[in-house]
């Protein structure tokens, strides 16, 4: 009921937001087509080409292990949510957990909350400060408007930040200018419907806007003995954007999301009463919203500043744990040549992050609620040192309350070899702050019944818990081998220092809460440490105009070890075990007919040893038919040549099997 | 799949609410501005350079007009090039000629490349400090290879280099505002 009553609110706040806008726009006079004949030189300068056909910095030239997504590649795929398109990501480990979460990383480590990637849209870090990973059921937008999502395996940290130790997914959407009309996406499918709606204008003086509203209902999957597994999904959204330009050397752009949703889920709850360690049902209520507005100052044709703020706001509640984040964050970034073979770009970020947290007895924070300040920042210098080679040298600096100042070096090579080929090479050091959990969390496990008393394991935060640490170097190819084929290969060795480990405290007898309990815990420390190695392959071969094949291979391996004198048990295991070694990854798109598209995707993920879960090859096809220009009609199936599969575990939550889904899409644009 | 649930409700209220802002929207009278091609906004550079830059004394005395002209390949749509030529600089009525690969550029002021490394192409740059060209191009490496302007793009945007050596040598006078607005490249090399 309570639920119920939120999301009325929440519907009433959309059509009030979605009224005002149409308001808007109406009192505004309504845009003509533009002469540009007749403008000057510097509002040529801020009008943006819908396509540009010879870039300044092509990707070839990035020198790190980048791959991107394109809206076409995204449509092309079939993809419902942002985590299904990164699927597509060579090197990104990306396994569904249940209807609505996933667990993602690059390079090794995965987890339901992965804490060593960086996952940012539009500039906004989505990630809960309380453990640093991403509930990724909750970060969604209008999928057809996101413009690119780059995803950069490997450190980033010189430009990105703490936690962008393994990777960086950046998703970025498009501009309001690229948003023109109205778009309604209707997709039903076996396990469950979405329906979209967005809309796009003009506003004076080159200025656009667009919002969208959408909602999700995700069925519940299966168990393996075809009962219901009580993971059902919903999920109401709308945001808007708009993009201004208040002057020719000036953009600003002011966006915003809000959403209200339920997730069902099975978790593991801890008792010191019988029954003492229990999975019960119960309903996640997830809602949120975020404002970000950004201002882009053109100075001259080569350089420019941008000032970010954002405020987020992020509620979660279910039976073990309830909290409110709020997340306040300002950035400036500036970008200039120093000299004519030298452009240098700085930056300063400071965020505060305020939380309030409502403690159960399995999951709780001490204090309950916290103030944490991050400073940041960075200097890179691209130094071009001859026609065909290029340096980037880069630290970052980050001030976080819980491992103090952090530097994070780096410097990275580029050579273009001839138009074909070009060769990189990085050496980097990136550190992963302690989150907020990794502190002040106590974690009660599990409890074991017994007389005259019970006993409870433990996991309890410490504030000696220090940044984790990476060396690492990488060496990459990318090329085109023959005028059908390009390829992109890259290869790491990672050191990882001070990695977390869990060290026994001694046996103790608790009185609180009663009744009275052994306690067997552990505390959270920095012993342990890993080396990874891996290599990941991607090429595109263009068969003929209307046929391509995109192949990708990765391939990973990890050695952990503990320093000596630690008592850590598990951490080895689960550092080395958890991602499979190796990743097989074939796409086709095909051209039937001039408005007909066959797309064909197979997934091979490896054996996860430290999880059981049996290797899995995965499939989805999609036919897309352009009725006309206004209507594309799809037929999806995904996973088809498998009932289902479990593809990951969670620590805290009942993992379910993903089933085949077969549905149809109906995008209309008018 | 459709079973009568409260989230089912939820949707088909929100479906309902969509329809009832689609109403609305249809209503109002939103005109939407055709997307801005990239050749478009390239030619109303083109246009634009001419008005900061001063040609050596001597070039406009029996000119019947202002001539950009195009060499090679034409990116350019006819729409745009005449809504140019509508305009003038200088007082002079703009015109817009087609350079075939005779290469007669006589008679041109701003002349766009765009194949530099064409017979054509390198012919123009090589012979430029007699024929005081304002060259332009959009071929990255265009300015380091002796064109005075080149087009590039950052986040879709358009924006410029100049070659102030080849400038020079073309002896053609930049005003200070255009510099002020490009990317500077003193002799070769630029990031």
């Amino acid at each position: 009921m309570k639920s119920l009553f939120r999301c009325l609110q929440l519907k009433a706040r959309i059509a009030i937001a979605s009224l005002s806008i149409v308001c808007f726009c109406n009192s505004l006079q309504a845009k003509q087509d533009i002469d540009v004949s007749t403008l000057g030189l510097e509002e040529l300068m801020n009008i943006e080409v819908t396509s540009v056909s010879k870039s300044a910095e092509p990707l070839s030239k990035a020198p790190s292990a980048i791959y991107v997504l394109t809206q076409d590649d995204i449509r092309r795929s079939g993809a419902r949510s942002i985590p299904e398109a990164l699927r597509m990501v060579p090197g990104l480990h990306v396994a569904q957990i249940d209807a609505g979460n996933w667990a993602i990383s690059a390079r090794g480590f995965n987890n339901r909350f992965s804490n060593k990637l960086l996952v940012l849209m539009d500039g906004r870090t989505l990630y809960t400060p309380l453990f640093s990973g991403v509930y990724w059921n909750v970060q969604d937008t209008f999928i057809e408007d996101i413009e690119r999502i780059e995803v950069i395996r490997g450190s980033g940290g010189t430009l990105w930040g703490a936690n962008a130790v393994n990777g960086v997914i950046n998703i970025t959407t498009k501009r309001a200018s690229d948003t023109k009309g109205s778009r309604v996406v209707v997709d039903l499918d076996t396990n469950g419907e979405t329906l979209a709606l967005r809309h796009g204008g003009s506003l004076d003086n080159n200025g656009h806007y667009r919002f969208y509203a959408k909602g999700i209902d995700r069925d519940a999957f299966k168990t393996t003995d075809d009962n219901d597994a009580h993971d059902s999904f919903d999920m109401l959204r709308a945001g808007f954007r708009i993009d201004l330009s208040p002057s020719p050397r000036d953009e600003v752009t002011l966006q915003g999301d809000i959403y209200d949703g339920d997730n069902d889920q099975t978790i593991r709850a801890t008792s010191l009463t019988p029954p003492a360690s229990l999975t019960t049902e119960d309903t996640v209520e997830n809602d949120g919203s975020n404002i970000l507005l950004r201002w882009t100052h053109l100075l001259d044709s080569a350089s420019e500043w941008t000032l970010q703020a954002y405020v987020d706001q992020t509620h979660r509640e279910d039976n073990s744990l309830e909290f409110d984040i709020d997340t306040y964050d300002i950035d400036f970034q500036h970008r200039f040549p120093a000299t004519t073979t030298q452009e240098i770009t700085w930056g300063l970020g400071y965020r505060y992050i305020e939380d309030d947290i409502k403690n159960t007895f399995t999951v709780a924070f001490t204090p309950d609620n916290r103030d944490q300040n991050i400073i940041s920042a960075f200097i890179q210098d691209k130094i071009k040192l001859a026609d065909d080679l290029s340096l980037t040298l880069g630290t970052k600096f980050e001030n976080n309350d819980y491992s103090g100042s952090e530097w994070q070096p780096s410097a990275r090579l580029h050579w273009q070899i001839n138009e074909q080929h070009n060769i990189w090479t990085a050496l980097s050091r990136a550190v992963r702050s302690p989150s907020r959990g990794q502190n002040d969390l106590r974690l009660n496990v599990a409890a074991r019944p017994g007389t005259p008393n019970p006993t409870l394991i433990s996991i309890i935060g410490s504030d000696d818990f220090d940044a984790e640490e990476l060396t690492a170097l990488e060496v990459g190819y990318r090329g085109r081998l023959s005028d059908s084929f390009t390829l992109d290969a890259a290869a790491f060795y990672n050191r990882y220092n001070n990695l977390l480990s869990r060290e026994a405290n001694p046996f103790t007898v608790e009185f609180s809460p009663a009744p009275t309990h052994f306690l067997v815990s552990t505390f959270n420390a920095n012993e342990a440490n890993a080396n990874s190695y891996g290599i990941e392959l991607s090429s595109t071969w263009q068969v003929t105009d209307d046929w391509r094949i995109h192949a990708a291979y990765s391939h990973l391996k990890i050695d952990a070890s503990l320093n000596s004198g630690s008592t850590d048990t598990a951490t080895v295991s689960e550092l080395e075990n958890t991602d499979p070694e190796h990743y097989v990854q074939l796409r086709s798109q095909y051209q039937l007919a001039k408005n007909l598209e066959l797309d064909t995707m197979l997934y091979y993920t490896g054996r996860n040893r430290e999880k059981d879960i049996p290797a899995y090859t995965r499939v989805d096809v999609r036919l897309g038919w352009q009725v006309n220009n206004n209507l594309d009609i799809d037929v999806i199936g995904q996973n088809l040549f498998d009932d289902r599969h479990p593809e990951f575990t969670a620590q805290d939550i009942i993992a379910n099997e993903i089933p085949r889904a077969l549905g149809v899409r109906l995008n209309a644009k008018w | 799949m459709f079973k009568y649930t409260s989230s089912n409700k939820l949707l088909l209220d929100l479906a309902w609410r969509i329809v009832f802002t689609l109403l609305l929207l249809s209503s109002s009278q939103i005109v939407l501005a055709d997307n801005v091609r990239e050749y478009t906004i390239k030619a109303a550079f083109l246009y634009n350079f001419s008005k900061f830059i001063d040609w050596p004394e001597g070039t406009f005395i029996d000119a019947s007009g202002f001539r950009i002209c195009i060499a090679g390949k034409n990116p350019f749509s006819d729409k745009i090039l005449s809504s140019i030529s509508e305009n003038k600089t200088k007082s002079l009525q703009v015109n817009i000629k087609r350079i075939g690969n005779d290469g007669i550029v006589k008679g041109c002021q701003i002349v766009f490349i765009s194949e530099p490394s064409s017979i054509l192409g390198k012919h123009i740059i090589k012979s430029n400090h007699q024929l005081n060209l304002l060259t332009v191009s959009d071929e990255p490496g265009f300015t380091a290879g002796g064109g005075v302007i080149e087009l590039f793009s950052v986040n879709r945007k358009v924006r410029f280099k100049v070659n102030l050596k080849a400038a020079k040598i073309a002896n053609l006078r930049i005003s200070s505002r255009l510099l002020s607005l490009a990317v500077k490249v003193e002799s070769g090399e630029q990031l």
